[in-house]
């Protein structure tokens, strides 16, 4: 009977609802305070966008509702409202585009942060791209869509309140923070910027969600580097712990059910993305907000449709040792004939997905809002790989263009494990009908295949020095000694450290499930 | 026609005030009884507020004003919507002539409030208080006295002797408005309604019964506060000025709740997916469900999203239905004193969205249809429960016959057409 994986969810989800109050039908009454709790009584909404039912019980399903519509991502809102904290980023853009061409209402703001670090480490987007005002322009002559877009800095709040205001947006997704952990590191005044932009931005948008928008969901995105890799191989919950497990000491158990589990971030940046997590769950329990807390694994790739489209819809890609993510910068050192550089052992493990999933991702939160007061966090990553593995596959895929690659380990600037055991559960989103699609390799290809365009290859070679990690986590600035160079089939995957196991609930062919076996 | 004052006490039975008047409680009320008729009058099927005042505001029957309950389906779903004054099919008085100018003050059912000659403020259930006040000048004197449309229910969960003092306070700030827009406006028909008096029997008709009760002395205390508004209203009515004191239902002792929707799960009529909050996890398996208090619907085919039975299975459907809830029994007691189908009851052109069934209870048993849980028979604590017996005063020298809440616009000399 269900079609959809939200054909179940009711007005309690919707932000359309718009609570009213409480009526108490045991002496058919009602209590008139402004509507504060979900207790005594039943909750009364009215709709948005159908004024016509009245005053009524949240319980419509969307499956019963006009105003949720069929789609291949399940049911989606109509015109629903979404706000793009950060819309001018990596992810921001390309998810500004995909929400478009989905019908919704896209609204976004940036205030160029991004730009100006890249620019501050002496690098740039090697995939060009333009000024905001020309991406609008291109997404409406390619795609027909509008984006409304203010510049606005996350932290003043009262631009962001007037704008908020404006667009009464439904779904807020905040990609606005600093997303690097080396430009954390740099020295204090970088993590002193990186923890107040970030920390202070949030906490500043809860406050003005809770006066202007307290129907709308957060969609604020976290990191799995908010976890760490624990190295007792503890399985690494979506945030909380599940129900039967217990704390064991000194002879008497106790329930840790439902707390939320350890976080141990591994930089400045992690520690605010940390600190972003209490400040979302706390509003969500003082003020009814809801929102999911997306610990996000490193995103990796190019492609999706929509920034396929045309050269001018492109989101950005950088390679720097600051900005650039793992997967990303391989394939760029790949092209340059850069040896791929491991860090240390080369035996982490991390979450990874492809762009493309990553958006889809997205679109399967907005379609299932949390109800009042929940918050949820949802483990992102499509698939665990370590690094060596990484460097092999794309040294590999690369030889299928012609590259010949190799693989160096290098000094680790950064302090971390590097052989560790990493075991994730990753449910909330298959229960929300997310499947992956994209294996590492097919979108390690479309990235050779773009990058290894002319224009593209003049434009790496320019950032070329850019990409060697002069950032030490100790505060040292130089280059890291070259500890070994291989050809990729001396790199194998099976031989030291630890397989990670990934729980997630579904049978897709780009799911891992390797044995706990320790080599 | 003469000015004319409705004073209405909601949830307020014959019986209770008969008793007061005798023990001296409310002097006044039996001054002004000294002349005119004062009687029983039957409340509606069901005898809830919402049903009642809509027949008295229109002199119709639920079959042409349409409205069965606090609560109705919203099509293409089991969700419910809370009544508004939209739904109503019929005119109430007010629209009916606009020549006159009117004060309507606190009459349930009324919201959202409209355009009117004269003031109206809407009473329970108003969940939007801007919305709540016609013309909306009228908001700020609200504001100013700290004007309630009802106590805060919730507030009975966390302390009687709170709630109670939130009753007193809340009659005196309708009192405070009352006196306002008597004062201020110019009106020909002044009608305004005390709602505590309902609240106060459901939750403290046993302290009403029992002396002991330390909630006893507060009782008699609110009906002495009513007495007093009765007779401030008597002393400032002309004579020639029509003057009706009218209950929409009666109260009584309550024994038990009788939660008929899990009646029905347990006899195989319905069936709900756990997880659901509401009606909303009906499956088609489901053959009928309820509302509140004692409404029954069948979950027919093509009306409802899950809708199973077809129309020619219906008087199975019905047949069955009507056995089990006669065999319906507590401690060998019976609970259901009487099923109508809904052709029995009701009459007009709005059938269509009436129950199947409604059930009486005998006395002492709530019907509740929650459609949580599954015991059948459970305890809160509410100690009163409505019963069909309203009462009118009239000051006019007339005679009543056994009348009902859709007679008082006739009580009243309204001249109108039945519409069927
Ligand atoms: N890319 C990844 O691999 C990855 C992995 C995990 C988590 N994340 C998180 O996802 C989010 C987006 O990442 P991204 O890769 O798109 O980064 P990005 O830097 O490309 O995008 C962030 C955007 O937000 C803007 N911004 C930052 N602070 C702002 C402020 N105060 N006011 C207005 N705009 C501001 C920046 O200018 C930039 O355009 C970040 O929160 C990041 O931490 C990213």
């Amino acid at each position: 009977m269900n079609t959809y994986h939200n054909d179940r969810l009711t007005c309690w989800n919707c932000p359309s609802a718009i609570l009213r109050g409480n009526v108490d039908f045991r002496a058919c009454g009602q209590s008139m305070r402004r509507f504060t709790s979900m207790e005594g009584g039943d909750v009364v909404i009215e709709c948005e966008r159908r004024p016509e039912l009245g005053h009524f019980e949240p319980t419509i399903n969307f499956s019963e509702c006009p105003q949720w519509k069929p789609t291949k991502y399940g049911r989606l809102l109509d015109n629903m409202r979404v706000l793009i904290l950060g819309i001018d980023g990596y992810l921001g853009w390309t998810l500004a585009l995909k929400l478009g061409a989905l019908g919704f209402e896209v609204s976004g703001v940036d205030n160029f942060l991004r730009r100006r670090m890249v620019r501050e480490k002496g690098s740039m987007s090697v995939v060009p791209i333009a000024s905001m005002e020309e991406r609008i322009k291109a997404a409406k002559k390619y795609l027909d869509i509008d984006i409304n877009f203010r510049k606005i800095d996350v932290l003043n709040r009262d631009k962001l309140a007037d704008f908020l205001k404006e667009v009464k947006p439904e779904v807020i997704v905040h990609y606005a923070e600093v997303p690097s952990a080396p430009y954390s590191m740099v020295d204090a005044d970088h993590a002193i910027f990186v923890q107040k932009n970030n920390v202070l931005g949030t906490l500043g948008l809860l406050f003005l969600m809770r006066d202007i928008v307290p129907e709308a969901t957060l969609i604020k995105l976290g990191t799995m580097g908010e976890y760490g890799a624990p190295l007792t191989g503890r399985p690494l919950f979506e945030g909380f712990f599940p129900a039967d497990a217990v704390l064991l000491w000194n002879g008497r158990e106790w329930s840790l059910g439902g707390e939320m589990t350890p976080r141990d971030p591994v930089s400045f940046y992690h520690v605010s993305k940390v600190q972003d997590t209490f400040n979302v769950y706390e509003a969500c329990k003082y003020w009814w907000l809801r929102s999911y807390d997306v610990m996000q694994g490193v995103i990796y790739g190019v492609h999706t449709d929509e920034l396929a489209t045309d050269d001018k819809l492109r989101t950005r890609f950088d390679v720097d040792e600051w900005f650039g993510t793992v997967v990303n910068r391989f394939v760029a050192q790949a092209i340059l004939g850069i040896p791929l550089t491991l860090y240390g052992e080369g035996e982490q493990i991390r979450g990874f997905i492809a762009l493309e999933d990553a958006m889809e991702c997205m679109v399967r939160l907005i379609s299932s809002p949390p109800e009042p007061g929940q918050y949820t966090v949802v483990n992102q990553v499509s698939g665990l790989y370590k690094l060596k593995t990484i460097a092999k596959t794309v040294a590999e895929v690369g030889a299928e263009f012609g590259f010949d690659v190799k693989i160096q380990r290098i000094e680790n600037p950064r302090v971390e494990s590097e052989v560790h055991p990493l075991e994730v559960v990753a449910e909330n989103l298959p229960e929300r009908g997310f499947r992956p699609r994209v294996s590492l390799e097919r979108e390690i290809r479309r990235m050779f295949d773009l990058l290894s365009r002319k224009h593209i290859v003049r434009r790496l070679e320019k950032v070329k020095d850019t990409i060697i990690p002069r950032t030490w986590w100790s505060g040292d600035k130089r280059d890291p000694k070259v500890l070994g160079v291989y050809s990729p089939d001396e790199v194998r995957e099976e031989e030291g450290g630890f397989r990670g196991i990934l729980h997630m609930p579904l049978d897709s062919v780009f799911v891992y499930r390797w044995e706990d076996e320790e080599k | 026609m003469n000015k004319a004052v409705i004073v209405g006490l909601d949830g307020v039975p014959y019986g209770l005030l008969k008793e007061l008047i005798e023990e001296d409680i409310m002097p006044n009320l039996k001054d002004v009884l000294s002349e005119g008729v004062f009687t029983r009058m039957q409340s509606s099927i069901p005898c809830v507020s919402s049903v009642s005042w809509s027949s008295i505001i229109t002199g119709r029957n639920p079959g042409e004003h349409g409205v069965y309950g606090f609560t109705d389906i919203i099509p293409g779903t089991y969700s419910v919507s809370y009544h508004s004054i939209k739904k109503l099919r019929a005119k109430p008085f007010w629209i009916m002539d606009h020549g006159k100018r009117y004060v309507i003050l606190n009459v349930p059912s009324t919201f959202p409030a409209q355009e009117i000659n004269g003031v109206m403020v809407t009473g329970f259930v108003s969940p939007d208080i801007k919305r709540s006040v016609y013309p909306p000048e009228y908001l700020g004197i609200l504001e100013e006295i700290d004007y309630r449309i009802d106590v805060d229910i919730s507030l009975i969960d966390k302390s009687r002797h709170a709630f109670m003092d939130d009753l007193f306070q809340s009659l005196a700030n309708r009192v405070r408005l009352y006196r306002y827009l008597w004062e201020k406006v110019k009106w020909d028909i002044f009608m305004l309604v005390v709602t505590g008096t309902d609240r106060l029997g459901h939750y403290f008709w046993d302290a009403y019964e029992h002396r002991g009760n330390p909630f006893h002395n507060a009782f008699l205390q609110f009906f002495k506060a009513v007495d007093h508004l009765i007779g401030e209203i008597y002393g400032k009515i002309n004579t020639d000025t029509q003057l009706i004191v009218l209950s929409d239902h009666g109260m009584e002792l309550k024994h038990i709740n009788v939660y008929l929707n899990a009646f029905l799960k347990r006899e195989g009529f319905l069936y709900i997916d756990g997880d659901r909050r509401g009606l909303s996890g009906i499956t088609k398996k489901t053959q009928a469900f309820a509302l509140d208090p004692n409404r029954i619907y069948i979950n027919i085919e093509g009306r409802y999203p899950r809708g199973s039975v077809k129309q020619s299975e219906r008087e199975r459907v019905v047949e069955d239905l009507i056995t089990a809830f006669r065999d319906l029994a507590y401690n060998g007691n019976k609970v259901i004193r009487e099923i109508y189908r809904r052709e029995e009851v009701y009459h007009g052109n709005y059938l269509d969205h009436a129950p199947d069934l409604l059930l009486i209870p005998n006395s002492g048993f709530n019907l509740m249809a929650r459609p949580e849980g599954e015991k059948v028979f459970g305890v809160d604590n509410l100690t009163g429960m409505h019963n069909p017996e309203a009462f009118i005063y009239t000051n006019q020298d007339i005679e009543l016959d056994n009348p009902s809440v859709e007679d008082v616009l006739k009580i009243m000399g309204w001249k109108y057409e039945y519409v069927s």
